[in-house]
């Protein structure tokens, strides 16, 4: 059994035809070709039972269906033609389409396909919005899986952690200053800051946090103990670089400051 | 088809000295005059191809000897011109959207009668015929490639074997329904 004998040219040719849209000189020329060439005259027949499946399958929108109906349609034979073919894509859809669960006919599976094979070609065969509507809906449960699977303290532990002791210096001291190194995906830095035995106790307390550019910011101080104030720096608000934390009791400048770098 | 014996050899002879190769052209000839004819909106094909048939055997004693080129053409010809005629008498519907007729006792007999000619098919071109109509646009390609890749066959060879097979069950469901309404079991003896 031989394959396709014309090309996709001249399939597209024999559409126009189908469809009124050649000059007269290419009719003529592939009437001629319908009237000597047989293997021409069988492609021309796959051409018009493809064209009626597409009719009938709503493949062809616009002017495109309109030419159908104008031109294809026109010769009883080309209806009944159609009506031959909506009734075996139905049949094909009930039988194959697993909508007729009493069917003798072995579903599409009897050729070797597998059920996600099949899954994936009904999921193709559907319109481009509902594909759309479908995935955004399922990537929503997915999200909202995920959130409810992952317990609320669960990114605490990953944050990086420094222990600073308050220097008298006011510059940092090289080597002894600490370093931490913020890890792909950890939300921030968490630094306990110990505070100076010889101060006594202050109302409240305020962090300073200075980079090299000496541009500051207050930080948030999340707990605070008799020995020391906890503070978290989110890791989108600091960069790599040496940053000076200085330390206000009762709005008061504590002497010192705390050092450490990023990296 | 009206040509008397005597005219119709002169024909063939037309097409062909070899007896064989001439009946082939003509197969070829007919059915191209059908399909143009479908093409131009002329129902009843077939009788219009058999009257550009029958217009060409009656001038064939007077052309035989002068007309040079393929005898194709002048089919051609005379086709075109049952065309212009058609549409003078207005037997060719233009412009105007066909009603499909898709009534609900025609669905029925269609449908009845696509089962029994389904069920004249032996189950594997039952499964091949309805498998390689199931899906449509990007799917059905990709259908079709996975069905061609299973026969170990090229995809062109699976759509020339598809059509094969859904001439014959066209073939099956149209005569079944033209006998439908004188009787209502009437199903041609057909299995491909």
């Amino acid at each position: 059994m031989g394959g396709s004998t014309i090309s996709n040219n001249q399939e597209n040719e024999v559409k126009k035809y189908l469809l009124g849209q050649l000059e007269e000189a290419d009719e003529e020329r592939l009437e001629l070709r319908l009237l000597t060439d047989p293997a021409f005259s069988e492609e021309f027949d796959t051409i018009v039972d493809e064209l009626a499946d597409e009719y009938v399958a709503n493949e062809l929108q616009g002017e495109e269906r309109k030419r159908v109906e104008q031109h294809f349609l026109i010769s009883t034979e080309r209806r009944n033609k159609v009506k031959f073919a909506a009734e075996l894509l139905e049949r094909a859809e009930v039988e194959r389409g697993g909508h007729n669960a009493g069917s003798e006919v072995q579903p599409v599976a009897a050729h070797g396909r597998g059920i996600f094979e099949r899954m994936r070609l009904f999921w193709e065969s559907q319109s481009f919005a509902l594909r759309m509507g479908t995935a955004v809906a399922g990537l929503i449960i997915v999200v909202g899986v995920v959130m409810l699977l992952i317990p609320p303290n669960r990114t605490a532990g990953t944050y990086a952690l420094l222990n600073l002791t308050m220097s008298s210096a006011e510059r940092s001291a090289g080597s002894q200053t600490q370093s931490v190194r913020l890890e792909q995906g950890s939300p921030g830095i968490r630094i306990a800051l110990s505070l100076p035995d010889q101060v006594p106790q202050a109302k409240s307390y305020r962090v300073e946090l200075l980079d090299v550019q000496q541009s500051s910011r207050n930080l948030p101080i999340t707990e605070r103990t008799a020995h020391s104030l906890i503070v978290t720096i989110p890791a989108n608000e600091i960069r790599r670089g040496s940053y000076i934390i200085r330390l206000y009791g009762n709005e008061q400048r504590i002497p010192g400051s705390y050092f450490f770098n990023v990296d | 088809m009206t040509n008397n014996k005597e005219p119709f050899d002169a024909l063939l002879e037309w097409l062909d000295p070899d007896r064989e190769k001439a009946g082939q052209r003509y197969e070829v000839i007919r059915g191209g005059l059908i399909r143009i004819l479908v093409s131009n909106g002329l129902s009843d094909a077939e009788h219009y191809a058999d009257e550009a048939i029958d217009r060409v055997i009656k001038r064939l004693p007077e052309i035989k000897e002068t007309y040079v080129g393929d005898p194709a053409k002048y089919f051609h010809g005379v086709a075109r011109n049952l065309i212009r005629e058609a549409r003078r008498r207005k037997e060719v519907v233009t412009e105007i959207l066909p009603n499909l007729g898709t009534s609900k006792s025609d669905k029925s007999d269609t449908s009845e009668c696509l089962s029994k000619c389904l069920e004249q098919l032996s189950p594997d071109k039952q499964e091949f015929i309805l498998d390689y109509h199931l899906y449509k646009g990007h799917a059905k390609i990709e259908h079709h490639r996975q069905m061609a890749g299973e026969l170990s066959i090229s995809e062109g060879a699976l759509r020339t074997r598809a059509h094969h097979l859904r001439v014959s069950l066209e073939k099956c469901v149209i005569d079944c329904v033209d006998n439908y309404g004188k009787n209502k079991t009437g199903v041609s003896s057909h299995r491909s």
